[in-house]
């Protein structure tokens, strides 16, 4: 009997560690889930799921560990609408000095790999376009998805604890939404 | 296979323990209002948002929305272009400057990190690093965030000042500014 049940502990811990093994995390999944399906006819890529927290999937442990971000989100052009700024520069301060630059794709993303630029949080950040410029007036403490914070929909429950989208102009691009862009910049929300 | 007795090992375990944990519920008292007392924090009046003051530099190291500038965490911060209190007049992130209720329920927030501790150390001239507002962003303790100050920059300066009761508000001033 004592083996019996010796064997039975023993095979509870071995299936809780492979569990904890697996990167059984509810609130990440949750996380993952909140995300939603992806939108029809846009493909998985660098133009899908503007607007997004994109590293709550692009992580070491998310569903698309296979392209880890260091830091990622989404330019739109103005306070209303969410049409995402084609060339956009994200000019980017590590805390010990390191500075990295990259330009946005049609829909507005960008994304850094961990291969190009790895920071040490916090980060200062700026984006700019032309003429057109705009700070963060916060450093980032350690918050690799815009998107977590700066949220295309502002509603009673996240008021007050979360940034409306970030936008580099008064109102439109004056450029204009890229022309040849696969896929649709403007989310419509 | 038999496993009934090895099911039943847990079930009896596990009743056992919440019978444990009720019996203690029932036997501890509830607090006496004798217990209370009056916490000493650093000064309030230099936690302002004034130039000079210490609010501002919270706010600018501390207040971020994926820091403590979140629900979520113990150590609110609440500032003009972070989490806002709650409130029925609009003022949302990003809006208006920090609200003077937002600035009490700031210090009211870093003073109740460790009351006791704090009034210790404010009482009787203690070690400001025995403080976890100052362990954890100068790294002594660990912390999620990281190195949020070096021991000598203007941060640790303002806020060690002000735990001293000797603020410098050219130093509070300056740590306030972003880079």
């Amino acid at each position: 009997m004592s083996t019996l049940a010796n064997t039975s502990r023993f095979g509870v811990v071995l299936v809780i560690a492979a569990l904890a093994a697996c990167g059984l995390d509810p609130i990440h999944d949750g996380a993952v889930a909140a995300q939603g399906k992806e939108t029809t006819g846009v493909p998985i890529g660098p133009f899908h799921r503007a607007g997004q927290p994109c590293v709550v999937c692009h992580e070491d442990h998310g569903p698309a560990s296979n392209v880890v971000f260091s830091v990622a989100g989404t330019i739109f052009a103005g306070p209303t609408g969410t049409v995402g700024v084609d060339g956009a520069t994200v000019q980017m301060t590590d805390s010990k000095g390191s500075k990295f630059e990259k330009a946005t794709n049609c829909v507005g993303n960008f994304f850094v790999k961990p291969s190009e630029w790895d920071p040490a949080f916090p980060i200062l950040v700026r984006v700019s376009k032309g003429a057109a410029k705009r700070s963060m007036k916060t450093p980032i403490g350690r918050e690799p998805s815009c998107g977590n914070c700066h949220v295309t929909i502002i509603n009673d429950t996240n008021q007050f604890g979360s940034m409306a989208h970030i936008y580099l102009f008064a109102g439109d691009d004056p450029a204009g939404p890229a022309k040849d862009c696969p896929v649709n910049p403007d989310l419509g929300l | 296979m038999k496993r009934g007795p090895f099911v039943f090992s847990i079930l009896s375990s596990a009743f056992g323990a919440f019978g444990a944990v009720c019996l203690v519920m029932a036997c501890s008292s509830s607090p006496s209002t004798s217990d209370k007392f009056t916490v000493s924090g650093p000064n309030p009046g230099d936690f302002s948002t004034t130039v000079g003051g210490v609010d501002p530099v919270f706010e600018r190291h501390c207040g971020s929305f994926d820091c403590h500038g979140n629900t979520a965490r113990a150590l609110r911060i609440y500032s003009q272009n972070g989490l806002r209190l709650p409130n029925e007049g609009g003022v949302l992130p990003g809006g208006a400057a920090t609200t003077p209720d937002e600035v009490s329920a700031n210090y009211r927030s870093i003073i109740a990190v460790e009351p006791e501790q704090m009034n210790s150390v404010v009482k009787s001239s203690g070690d400001p690093y025995s403080l976890l507002i100052l362990k954890k962003p100068l790294l002594i303790e660990t912390h999620k965030g990281g190195t949020v100050m070096i021991k000598g920059d203007d941060t640790e300066k303002c806020i060690t000042g002000w735990v001293k009761g000797t603020v410098d508000k050219n130093v509070c001033t300056a740590a306030a500014q972003l880079p």
